[in-house]
């Protein structure tokens, strides 16, 4: 319970960071890069929470990570950047966490790593893996 | 979003870490150690050479053979069936339908540690051994209406069974939408026809020969401790069980498959394969094809590549008796992909189970439990098990190759004879170590 407010107020706390626009991206790589992209720049809360922000973009049919393993500390918040040329969801599979993207409107999920494990990112139209995240 | 558009995933949503780094070469080092030191020190005589025997366990015998625990077994497989069955033909399609996860986890999965604990219990609960029973209590002749010779039952063995496990690992590793329930009603009805169908043909042998569960079962239940000799149960030593009993024609045949299989499905979460797959132009179902088909002959033509260094690879060679020694193999490998699926998706599958039509039901008052993650939230525990299962399915398999190569090779070629097969099981183990660590 306690843990799960912590995360919570971690959340909030980086919604507020990020919130005003033009947010500030710091280093996260061009879209094309790796996804071992970077942590973001922006200053976070002095808790021991690290962020990796990781921007996915669905074009044409094809995706951008393309199946490549990411491999991140257990607790880190995971930022899905996406963008996409249709209507589509990703699906981190085994948070069972679904994310509706619209065609040309980006969209941003966090979602905290609390569960260890190999976990594919796949979007649906079409099928494609576009990470494996590796949580340890 | 309407329910219909949601995505039947949550099948095996969760994968095992990859094995670490210092786990796998531990590993791999120490196949290659113990696969020596079997050459050059474990006996040099065949030590059972092909005498199975054990304990007599008289009491057990008349238990098992005993009208009402048959017809125990025999009911549960047949209302098994029945209810997975509608779950199939009546539920919904959705992910909670519990047909997916008694289909890929219970009968797949499931049916090793079965086999491994109860011997080929499987046998006699299989549904499709009862209907052909059935059938013949309703007046079809009992050796079908085109009976077939025996020398052709011995030349057919497994080989039916090994199209059939190619058929289910294509089912589960490449058929796009294998979630859903037209797809797995198609595959349903192919597997009870042909099964049922070539009954009706040729007799009730087809079950043994023909039906790629019973076949994998079986063959998975030749590691197991109990070993019937001259009729009645005794308690064995596994490495004589799989050395003693028989290994019918198309042996090799299944057993490529079965580690082909688990090998490919292993292959496919390299992050290689899901980019050069996604990159190409090609459909990934042709690339699915390739794959499996690829892997599959791989283990079967080093199999026999391996074997040749024993016995000419005749239909009378020693083919099939030495690809009892890849079982273990088989098992480790299963096990080691396979548990940690098992563990989880076996316990979603049996809370959906208690409502199998989607109508609310909770019949075995399972409806409410929740899953139990045991030792899976220290992948430690589980990276140990899948080493354990790697290289302690390695070494039964080296020691059963070493008897059954002592028994067929004349004596001056005891030693060098074996050293193909040993490779090339090691090939396999430390590919399967690889794959664990999946780069």
């Amino acid at each position: 319970m306690l843990r799960s407010l912590v995360v919570l107020t971690v959340a909030l706390l980086l919604a507020g960071c990020t919130s005003g626009p033009p947010a500030p991206t710091g280093s996260v790589g061009s879209p094309a890069a790796s996804p071992a992209a970077s942590s973001a720049d922006t200053p976070l809360p002095r808790l021991s929470m690290t962020m990796q922000v990781i921007e996915i973009s669905l074009k044409d049919g094809k995706v951008s990570p393309n199946g490549d393993r990411l491999a991140l500390a257990e607790d880190t918040i995971l930022r899905l950047k996406i963008t996409s040329d249709r209507d589509d969801e990703v699906h981190v599979h085994g948070y069972d966490v679904e994310i509706p993207v619209k065609a040309g409107v980006g969209v941003t999920k966090d979602i905290t790593l609390e569960q260890v494990g190999r976990f594919e990112i796949e979007s649906h139209n079409p099928p494609l893996t576009i990470l494996q995240l590796v949580v340890s | 979003m309407s329910p219909l558009l949601v995505p039947l995933h949550g099948l095996g949503s969760r994968q095992d870490l990859p094995l670490p780094l210092p786990a796998a070469v531990g590993g791999a080092v120490l196949v290659l150690l113990v696969s020596f030191a079997v050459l050059a020190l474990a006996w040099r005589e065949p030590r059972w050479n092909g005498v199975a025997a054990g304990r007599r366990l008289p009491e057990l015998t008349r238990f098992v053979d005993a009208r009402w625990v048959r017809a125990s077994a025999a009911g549960f497989g047949v209302f098994a069936f029945s209810w997975v069955g509608a779950a199939l033909w009546f539920g919904r399609d959705r992910v909670t339908n519990p047909v997916f996860g008694s289909t890929y986890v219970w009968l797949w999965v499931g049916l090793v540690p079965l086999s491994l604990l109860f011997g080929p219990l499987f046998r006699v609960a299989n549904p499709l051994g009862w209907l052909a029973r059935l059938l013949h209590r309703l007046g079809l002749p009992k050796e079908g209406l085109r009976p077939l010779s025996e020398r052709t039952w011995r030349r057919l063995g497994t080989f039916p069974a090994a199209v059939g496990l190619l058929g289910f690992s294509w089912l589960e590793l490449v058929q796009p939408d294998n979630n859903t329930l037209a797809v797995l009603q198609g595959w349903w009805l192919a597997w009870v026809g042909c099964v049922v169908g070539g009954t009706a043909l040729f007799g009730s042998r087809w079950v043994a020969a023909a039906d790629p569960f019973q076949a994998y079962a079986v063959l998975v239940s030749r590691a197991s401790p109990w070993q019937r000799v001259a009729g009645a149960v005794h308690l064995v030593n596994p490495l004589r069980h799989l050395s003693t009993s028989g290994s019918p024609a198309g042996t090799w045949a299944v057993v490529a498959t079965l580690l082909g299989g688990t090998a490919f499905d292993g292959f496919t979460a390299t992050s290689w394969w899901v980019r050069t797959t996604q990159s190409s132009g090609l459909p990934r179902e042709l690339w699915g094809t390739l794959g499996l088909t690829v892997m599959v002959a791989l283990i079967g033509v080093t199999l026999a590549l391996g074997v040749r260094g024993i016995g000419r690879l005749r239909p009378d060679g020693p083919l099939n008796l030495l690809a009892a020694s890849i079982i273990p193999i088989v098992i480790g490998y299963a096990v080691a992909h396979y548990l940690s699926l098992l563990v989880l998706e076996g316990q979603r599958t049996l809370i959906n189970l208690s409502d199998p039509l989607g109508l609310g039901w909770n019949a075995f008052g399972t409806a409410e439990l929740g899953i139990n993650q045991l030792w899976l939230d220290v992948p430690q525990v589980t990276s140990a098990i899948q080493l354990g299962a790697i290289v302690g399915g390695h070494v039964i398999g080296v020691l059963v190759a070493h008897e059954l190569a002592l028994r067929v090779l004349p004596a001056r070629r005891r030693l060098t004879g074996q050293l193909p097969l040993l490779l090339v099981m090691i090939a396999y183990t430390c590919g399967g170590l690889l794959l664990l660590f999946s780069p």
